[in-house]
């Protein structure tokens, strides 16, 4: 087994390569692996011209030089182009070859001999080639889990989500396996999360968000009589992330990660503008304070404040969410100017039992009526003479 | 004389507006689709595909271009798919994900929306299984398509667009219903179950309606699950929408709901039993009574006779244990670890199953003689 590196590949993967193939002429037919593509070097090139003369479609191609995964067992090749040159055959891959994965390419230099022989040529004097490589990750940090929203540690047993980010972008896959609930006697809690088929990442795929099972929080529904909600006021609880999440380098994270919270009773009371409290800013570029009293769904409230002038244009600025996310500051990309501001809220923000500001997340339909939605705005005025 | 001039104007009307072809039908226009995601699939009129990419926030109608016609009725078998479209993708079997599979009526070919990897660089590809089981990629990047975008769509309550939206969708099921598009699905921001449906063709500036659909259970809360797998049925003469959602209930909508109103509640049929979500579901014909298939997280498929669904009443009572089932009445199949199903043709259904004693994923025919 020889052992090579190939110091010109970005990256510089090492790969694994085996060779089965003896020949006693100078020039040795050889298969190599190499950026990104695999090479049947140094064939005889009329034995080459003549094979492309008479058979040069892809199938041809893929019954002489066929490569395929190491654990397939249907004989599937792997997608791709070939590419005849004077003394070579070259393979690239549809998609580049995947780290992790075992390849092994095999080139049938009898079956081009034979082939040709047919033809007037001479046998090439070749046997099977056979290349078995893998591309490997070196180098890279594993990821870490750099933030659990919500971040308080006292969450209403009502509590819908959880937003997990890391510090790259990850995998599918895991989130079901990996992500724990323990109680405080560290038992393990049974199916607390909905399983989706389709995980809930952002586009990055750094962050991933965990539903805790509707069916189990809304009242009245079987799994909610039958099964109880996953979370109970009074105790505590550990949210574990456990090791071995592959990231998009193909590294597992290397630690668990984990969260204690303490658990209160349900919140059944949607947000409402009228205990948020504005504080104008202090000076004309200072940020916009807005106190929301309670902490609310992060991913919303990262997006869901706006600010407009008294002509309606919208503010440019960026907007930081904090306090355990039950604070927003807005900061200006300009000064403020000497002016009345209307800050815009998306009716959709919810607080952490997935409350939003028109209805509750389960609402009990024989005491009340979903009610129809409102623009739900607050102003304040920047005078610099106030300050 | 007559004749003549009705040839002459039909000359003339070809020869000024052209040869009509599902293209000009459907508004699609040749060009580069770059598929960010596969999910959801469905077949929409004249073999044209949709396709959902959830991460690309769209819905895509794809020609497909799949002239091939296949009227024989013999099942179709390809072992290790996952493993046969590792070696194809090149990559490990563990890590290709079949999102959806679809049957073609007419060729009988099996499409397939798949991930090539499960992370952020995963690649979206769309394969074509035909009946000699060769594999091929659907090539999107010159395609007859057309497009309508999800993203940053307001709901029907909503004022205002909300910027960037860190929104993370899940389409869980596409329908193609006469001349509509139904799309269901969540996302992070809303929990609440919205079944947005659109007109295709798709128009410029697409729009969609989006209903918010809940169901009633034990006629005391409204519950906003989203649904998991739907299917279009008429029921009683109505056209409707039979849902599954999680955990386990089962609910129709009237699809006359859905158009004229913005809060459409359904009437929960069936429970078909705790810790269980539907995957899939058709409808299929036998001895002439019609019946719909359902696929099951974790339970055997399921029948039901569509005229035992049209005879259900609205649950009103729970049941009595996590696991029980109630209302509509069904077979438990002797088929498991059924993850996607659709018809292939007159004698068998198409599935991807998974086998549960050796683990492996097999492309199947499941043969109607035993359904």
């Amino acid at each position: 087994m020889a052992v090579k590196k190939l110091r010109s590949l970005p990256g510089a993967f090492t790969f694994l390569a085996t060779f089965f193939f003896v020949n006693a002429f100078a020039q040795q037919p050889r298969l190599i692996h190499e950026y990104g593509s695999v090479w049947a070097r140094d064939l005889d090139p009329e034995v080459l011209y003549t094979f492309t003369r008479y058979f040069n479609s892809q199938t041809d191609w893929e019954s002489v030089f066929p490569i395929v995964t190491k654990e397939s067992t249907n004989g599937i090749v792997v997608s791709g182009t070939y590419k005849v040159s004077h003394d070579a055959v070259g393979f690239t891959p549809r998609f580049p070859f995947a780290i992790g994965v075992s390849y092994v390419a095999t080139f049938h230099a009898e079956q081009l001999a034979r082939n040709a022989n047919e033809v007037y040529l001479p046998k090439m004097p070749a046997e099977t080639m056979t290349l078995e490589f893998t591309l490997t990750p070196v180098g890279k940090v594993p990821a870490t889990l750099v933030a659990i929203h919500p971040t308080s540690d006292v969450l209403p047993e009502n509590l819908l989500k959880f937003h997990l980010t890391f510090s790259k972008s990850m995998s599918l896959g895991y989130v079901y396996e990996k992500v724990k609930l323990y109680d405080q006697q560290n038992n393990l809690v049974e199916k607390p999360f909905l399983i989706l088929d389709q995980e809930l990442w952002d586009e990055e795929m750094k962050t991933v968000t965990i539903l805790f099972d509707p069916g189990r929080i809304k009242r009245g529904l079987r799994p909610n009589l039958e099964m109880k909600p996953a979370l109970k006021a009074g105790e505590q609880y550990t949210l574990v992330v456990e090791e071995g999440w592959k990231d998009i380098d193909g590294q597992l994270t290397d630690q668990d990660f984990q969260k204690t919270f303490h658990c209160v009773a349900a919140d059944r009371t949607s947000p409402s503008k009228n205990f948020y409290s504005v504080s104008s800013p202090q000076h004309r570029t200072a940020p916009l304070m807005l106190d929301l009293q309670e902490p609310h769904d992060f991913i919303l409230l990262s997006t869901g404040v706006r600010v407009f002038d008294n002509l309606g244009n919208e503010i440019p600025g960026t907007l930081h969410v904090d306090k355990n996310d039950s604070h927003v500051q807005f900061v200006p990309k300009n000064p403020w100017l000497e002016s009345r501001y209307t800050i815009s809220i998306n009716p959709l923000l919810e607080d952490l039992a997935g409350n939003n500001l028109n209805r509750l997340f389960d609402e009990d339909i024989s005491a009340s009526k979903s009610k129809d939605s409102v623009i739900h705005e607050l102003s304040f005025t920047f005078s610099k003479s106030f300050h | 004389m007559n004749k003549l001039l009705t040839l002459l104007f039909a000359i003339t009307a070809i020869a000024a507006y052209g040869v009509e072809t599902p293209a000009s039908r459907y508004g699609l226009t040749l060009g580069k689709v770059e598929l960010k995601s596969a999910g959801a699939l469905a077949f929409g009129p004249e073999g044209i595909l949709f396709v959902a990419d959830t991460r690309g926030g769209a819905i895509y109608a794809l020609d497909v271009k799949d002239t091939q016609r296949d009227t024989s009725s013999v099942a179709f078998e390809l072992k290790s798919i996952d493993k046969a479209l590792g070696s194809f993708l090149g990559i490990s079997a563990s890590d290709v994900v079949i999102n959806d599979m679809i049957v073609h009526a007419a060729s009988q070919n099996i499409y397939l929306s798949v991930s090539r990897g499960r992370s952020a660089d995963a690649t979206a590809v769309l394969i074509k299984v035909d009946r000699n089981k060769n594999i091929s990629e659907v090539k999107t990047d010159n395609i007859l398509f057309s497009k309508a975008d999800l993203a940053n769509l307001p709901g029907p309550e909503e004022k205002t667009r909300w910027g960037e939206s860190k929104r993370a969708m899940a389409i869980t099921d596409l329908q193609y219903y006469d001349g509509d598009l139904y799309v269901a699905g969540l996302s992070n921001e809303e929990f609440a179950s919205r079944l947005r449906s659109m007109k295709f063709p798709f128009k410029a500036n697409q729009s969609s309606t989006s209903v918010e659909v809940f169901h009633t259970s034990h006629n005391r809360y409204e519950t906003h699950a989203p649904i998991e797998t739907m299917l279009p049925l008429t029921l009683n003469n109505q056209p409707s929408i039979l849902a599954g959602y999680g955990c386990a209930p089962l609910a129709k909508f009237s699809v006359a709901d859905l158009k004229s109103q913005k809060h459409v509640k359904g009437a929960t049929l069936a429970e078909l039993g705790g810790g269980s979500r539907p995957l899939d579901m058709i409808t299929y014909k036998k001895n002439g009574e019609n019946f719909v298939l359902i696929a099951n997280s974790n339970r055997t498929v399921f029948k039901m006779k569509v005229s035992d669904i049209e005879k259900s009443q609205p649950l009103t009572t729970p049941v009595d244990g996590i696991f029980v089932s109630s209302g509509t009445p069904f077979v438990a199949t002797g088929y498991i670890g059924v993850l996607h199903i659709d018809n292939l043709n007159s004698k068998y259904i198409a599935a991807v199953q998974r086998d549960i004693e050796t683990g492996e994923l097999n492309l199947v025919s499941i043969t109607l003689r035993w359904l």
